[in-house]
């Protein structure tokens, strides 16, 4: 297994859970103090086109295989989007929109020569509560939308799914700037109103790639209900 | 050194390993000027992602380089890179370059 940003969050903790039963491979621009025989960590930018080629050649030779990815890494920016640098801009669209693009494109690559693979996506509630200050990661959590639909359709015939998950509202440092008044307006939106659990994101996460869940593909599934 | 005849031996190795999983009728010969991409290509697209991705890995596999054989133009009727054979490694030995 494959999962990107895996230095802290949903991505550390999918991490944890899934060395418990798999040998994962992760990445993410930090360290990661994460450590257990079945973890192996690689520093790196998700959109480095050279850097993640080298991370798929160091999998396919030393593995063969490659069966599930979960492209986790993510960048977000709170900011109006008058006072946004085009920096920043460019940052979020590149690790958001292209890290999941290159990830989902090296991946297919080694999957389908088994007929077999499973590819999750993480999107956003940013996108339909239309989020004011989250321009810039709201339009790169659409796109990853628009990827998970394209590519679930394209890359069917190789027996690999395409799924993405927005997960409810979590207590991760992703929302660790954001005033508790603006998180406690957003609980009210969701239909369930409350944070999150990460146990409840890897009990998805469990069902998306189960080896019997063959029919589902190219599906968005918001948890928390939007 | 990596060369043409190199390359081509390389790509007709490729070619062996997708006939195997085309019907009788389809089979690419190993010829310069038979067709990948095109109005007269036998083969979907599927199979010549296939093509495209197992060159990928040989290349890696046997001369040790990173190659990537995206191209903006993969789809171009006029300047497919993946039009015959040889406008295949011709490419390759471009992109290796």
């Amino acid at each position: 297994m494959l999962i990107t940003g895996t230095s802290r969050g949903i991505g550390k903790y999918l991490t944890e859970h899934y060395t418990k039963k798999f040998t994962v491979i992760g990445c993410s621009r930090k360290e990661s103090n994460y450590s257990s025989s079945n973890y192996t960590h690689f520093c790196m930018d998700v959109s480095d086109e050279k850097k993640v080629k080298e991370l798929f050649n160091f999998i396919r030779k030393k593995f063969g295989r490659l069966d599930y990815l979960i492209n986790n890494a993510g960048k977000g920016s709170m900011n109006h989007s008058i006072l946004m640098p085009v920096s920043v801009a460019r940052d979020i669209l590149e690790t958001n929109v292209i890290g999941t693009f290159l990830f989902s494109r090296e991946a297919a690559k080694i999957m389908k020569n088994k007929k077999f693979g499973r590819i999750i996506n993480f999107v956003s509630f940013a996108i339909p509560f239309k989020l004011e200050g989250e321009a810039v990661y709201a339009a790169s959590k659409a796109a990853i939308v628009s990827l998970t639909h394209v590519l679930s359709r394209e890359y069917a015939d190789f027996g690999i799914t395409v799924n993405a998950i927005a997960p409810p509202a979590t207590k991760t440092d992703l929302i660790k700037g954001v005033q508790d008044v603006k998180m406690k307006s957003l609980l009210k939106r969701q239909a369930i109103h409350r944070f999150g659990n990460l146990h409840e994101i890897s009990y998805l996460t469990d069902f998306l790639i189960g080896k019997k869940n063959k029919m589902i593909t190219g599906q968005i599934i918001y948890m928390g209900g939007v | 050194m990596i060369n043409t005849e190199l390359i081509t031996k390389l790509v007709y190795s490729v070619i062996d390993e997708i006939n195997l999983e085309l019907p009788k009728t389809k089979k690419l010969k190993k010829k310069l000027e038979t067709q990948l991409y095109g109005d007269k290509s036998e083969i979907d697209s599927l199979s010549l992602v296939n093509i495209v991705v197992l060159t990928e890995q040989k290349i890696e596999d046997k001369f040790n380089i990173s190659v990537n054989l995206a191209d903006e133009k993969a789809m171009s009727q006029k300047n497919s890179p993946y039009k015959t054979i040889k406008t295949f490694v011709d490419y390759i030995e471009k992109s290796i370059e």
